[in-house]
């Protein structure tokens, strides 16, 4: 609080009072800011378009022909076995690698022609957590607003409303190296949220590792932000989250998408599914007897 | 976050000792060698040595096939991505930061991280440098004008990768490889006695420079001119490549970097070829330590990072045979001028200890080598010492057999008198270093919470422990040479801190984090 009392250059004299007065200035301060905020952009339609996407390891194919659209407000559910590219999809859609053909783009810019802007747009969760062990929760926080040029006091209040929603204050200055799976994807998540809405977010396995508390506040969230106009493509084993979070899904298997569309879709074009697990199985080598 | 880790060094007791026991450990070992030997008429004489056995032209060659062997391995390499960690995929890799900011950012860091290592270095080797006369700056000055030779080094490295990448993107004959060649000769060039004999702008690769530096400071084959002027000139040429080597960074280097980090995951054809048709599990041993040993050396031996260790042993001894049995002309046995002959039974001791040191490190990878399968082995039904002395036992053979090479290698090189006797030291030293190397890499989990990265502590701190228990056994031995009490005290030394490492190690195990 009194950090971000400085960084609004609240005086000195002032900050010196009971907390319910100074969250009483700090609101004040904001309020006086008002003016100068930028209207909130919205997100080009799609906001993740992959094109005819083929990425090949030596001889060995891990995506083929793939297509892939995101609009706003939408989640879409990447689903399919172990190994069929869905980890590779989200490695070229957040440029980490380049396609062996096709085009990438996150909100209009391509991804290998106007890289920064594009990867200024998308915020990724990584399958297998992994972050700086030397630095604290709350450096990571600062340093992620820090890349993605947000003003310090925004950084401050977005990193405090996040940090309540994933119950991490107690964490916030404890080194990254002595968190928890659960707790390291806590503080993943709010370095990515912490950025400016709407997002357009590619989140490998998010609810990896994640308590039941959080995980419900992670699914209420991304509800959320999809109502406010966010992007998100979520790639998951977990069918039970799929079907519970996601507008439409896209199956992969063995590199290609088998199947995609709304559950009721799914469910109409194969009728002796009962629900999206039956489904996946039945595109995916058949239902075990 | 070097801040932060120096940080958490200093609060850490753990961390903290074991930084104490590295830095005195030195102090201490340079001043038992420093009272054991007297250096500064060896370092006055190994300059009159130097010019009598080797020639200008012959120096710098040798500093120019390291800059070779940097162009060569670097086409080979990674380049600039071998800088690269998986927290920096998933971090920065999608973020919106530019490849070069990403490379220059690793190597501010890498860079601060050497010179302060390289300070603390020479700050214990004090008692050392001022046996022999050496100034501390120039000391300092030289080991900096070193790190800058082998940065500028690490730099035509990345470049020479570079060239790979942008030919491999045109062509993948396999004429390719012929660039490595013509890069190493390229850089092999400017070494030779026409341009180096006199000052001239050849001077500017990085090898003449060092060369420079060091024929200047220390006045062998010295062409009287300021050392200052190779200092600067490879400061020139250090900062060139730096900033060509940022400014080649791309995102291909995050590709390769994916790339290689998959084919780790992977199994190679290597290990498919090392594993053949070998299955372990028909065997009838039921001791779980054998298990535990039988599962180390195959998953050693399947792996073909691990294999070349067994191959080396292979081909190390039986050329070590060769040499010892036929003295072949084209590898002679190093002639000892008489004045120097006080040197060579503390020289072999001191090379005895320092070979065995480097083939017991393997024992303090033991543990790092499970990775987070530590915890698994934690976990199962087995008592600790079982653990711990599987994990000693196997070492032991391992560094065993990686130490006949070695000191078959050293009795050809140094041929002294009672060799034999001095050899047979090489037993309790190597059942000691692995007994060390066991009880520090089972502190690796207890340190860190991810056990396949050693800390740079436990790193440091394993060969000053051994220098330092080496060191007090040769005291040891010569307090009591000749008397029959060295054949009890010897193995009671030997077994006896053997025993207390082990107990260590186990005690280590039982309080993993």
């Amino acid at each position: 609080m009194l950090r971000l009392a400085r960084v609004l250059k609240i005086p000195i004299e002032t900050r010196a009072i009971k907390r319910s007065w100074l969250i009483d200035e700090i609101v004040i301060e904001f309020e006086r800011r008002e003016p100068e905020k930028i209207p909130t952009p919205k997100l080009h339609s799609p906001a993740i378009q992959i094109e005819h996407l083929e990425k090949r390891f030596g001889s060995k194919v891990a995506v083929r022909d793939f297509e892939l659209k995101v609009n706003p407000g939408e989640i879409v559910g990447l689903v399919g076995p172990n190994g069929a590219g869905k980890t590779t999809t989200l490695r070229v859609l957040t440029g980490i690698i380049k396609p062996t053909k096709g085009t990438v783009k996150v909100n209009g810019f391509d991804m290998f022609k106007e890289t920064l802007r594009a990867k200024h747009s998308i915020g990724y969760i990584p399958e297998k957590p992994t972050c700086y062990p030397s630095l604290t929760a709350r450096e990571y926080v600062m340093f992620m607003a820090r890349i993605y040029d947000l003003p310090t006091e925004i950084a401050l209040v977005r990193m405090r409303y996040f940090v309540d929603v994933f119950q991490l204050d107690e964490f916030l200055d404890s080194y990254i190296g002595t968190l928890s799976k659960g707790n390291l994807q806590r503080v993943l998540l709010v370095g990515i949220f912490v950025r400016n809405p709407p997002y357009v977010l590619a989140l490998d396995e998010p609810i990896y590792g994640l308590d039941p508390r959080g995980a419900w506040n992670l699914k209420a969230l991304l509800k959320r932000l999809r109502d406010e106009g966010s992007a998100i493509l979520i790639s998951t084993h977990i069918l039970e989250v799929a079907s519970e979070l996601c507008n439409r899904f896209v199956i992969m298997n063995e590199g290609e998408a088998v199947g995609r569309g709304t559950l009721d879709t799914l469910l109409s074009n194969h009728k002796n599914a009962r629900n999206l697990e039956e489904v996946f199985l039945g595109l995916t080598g058949g239902i075990p007897q | 976050m070097l801040y932060n880790q120096f940080k958490q060094t200093i609060t850490t007791p753990s961390m903290l000792l074991f930084y104490c026991v590295t830095v005195f450990g030195i102090f201490f070992v340079s001043m038992i060698v420093s009272s054991l030997l007297t250096l500064s008429p060896v370092f006055f004489q190994l300059g009159t040595i130097l010019e009598d056995i080797i020639d200008r032209g012959m120096l710098f060659a040798a500093f120019g096939l390291l800059s070779v062997t940097s162009v060569v391995s670097g086409f080979f390499g990674l380049g600039p991505a071998s800088g690269l960690t998986s927290i920096q995929e998933n971090v920065l890799l999608p973020a919106p930061v530019l490849p070069h900011q990403v490379f220059l950012g690793n190597y501010v860091r890498r860079i601060i991280r050497r010179l302060v290592f390289a300070f603390l270095g020479v700050l214990a080797i004090l008692p050392l440098l001022t046996e022999a006369n050496l100034l501390f700056f120039n000391a300092f000055f030289l080991i900096i004008s070193f790190i800058v030779f082998l940065e500028t080094n690490y730099f035509l490295g990345a470049v020479s990768s570079y060239i790979r990448i942008t030919v491999e993107r045109r062509t993948r004959s396999r004429l390719r490889y012929f660039l490595a060649v013509l890069l190493g000769m390229i850089v092999f060039y400017p070494v030779f006695p026409e341009f180096t004999s006199t000052f001239t702008p050849a001077f500017l690769a990085p090898s003449n420079a060092f060369g420079l530096v060091l024929t200047e400071m220390s006045g062998v084959f010295s062409i009287n001119l300021s050392f200052m002027i190779g200092f600067q000139l490879q400061f020139i040429v250090f900062f060139i490549a730096l900033l060509f080597t940022a400014n080649i960074c791309n995102y291909d280097y995050y590709e390769l970097f994916s790339l290689v980090k998959g084919r780790d995951e992977m199994e190679g054809n290597f290990s498919r070829f090392a594993r053949g048709e070998v299955d372990f599990s028909n065997n009838r041993f039921r001791d779980p330590m054998v298990w535990i040993m039988l599962k180390d050396f195959y998953s050693r031996l399947r792996s073909p990072f691990q294999i070349w260790k067994y191959v080396y042993v292979v081909v190390g001894t039986i050329f070590v045979v060769y040499l010892n049995l036929f003295h072949p002309e084209w590898f002679r046995s190093v002639q000892i001028p008489p004045n120097l002959a006080f040197a060579v039974v503390p020289a072999f001791l001191l090379m005895l200890i320092l070979l065995i040191q480097m083939s017991s490190v393997t024992s303090m990878l033991s543990f790092v080598d499970e990775k987070e399968n530590v915890y698994l082995l934690k976990a199962s039904p087995f008592r600790s010492r079982d653990i711990i002395l599987a994990k000693f036992l196997l070492s032991l053979f391992e560094v065993g057999i990686a130490v006949i090479p070695a000191c078959g290698l050293l009795i050809y090189i140094l041929r002294i008198e009672g060799y034999i006797a001095l050899i047979t030291l090489a037993a309790p030293l190597t059942i000691l270093f692995t007994a060390i190397g066991i009880a520090i890499g089972a502190y690796v989990p207890v340190l860190t919470n991810d056990p396949r990265t050693l800390p740079v502590p436990l790193a440091f701190s394993y060969p000053i422990i051994n220098l330092s228990l080496g060191t007090l056994l040769l005291g040891i031995v010569t307090i009591f040479a000749g008397n029959l009490y060295l054949l009890l005290i010897l193995p009671l030394y030997s077994v006896g801190f053997m025993a207390v490492f082990l107990g260590i190690a186990a005690k280590a195990l039982n309080s993993y984090l």
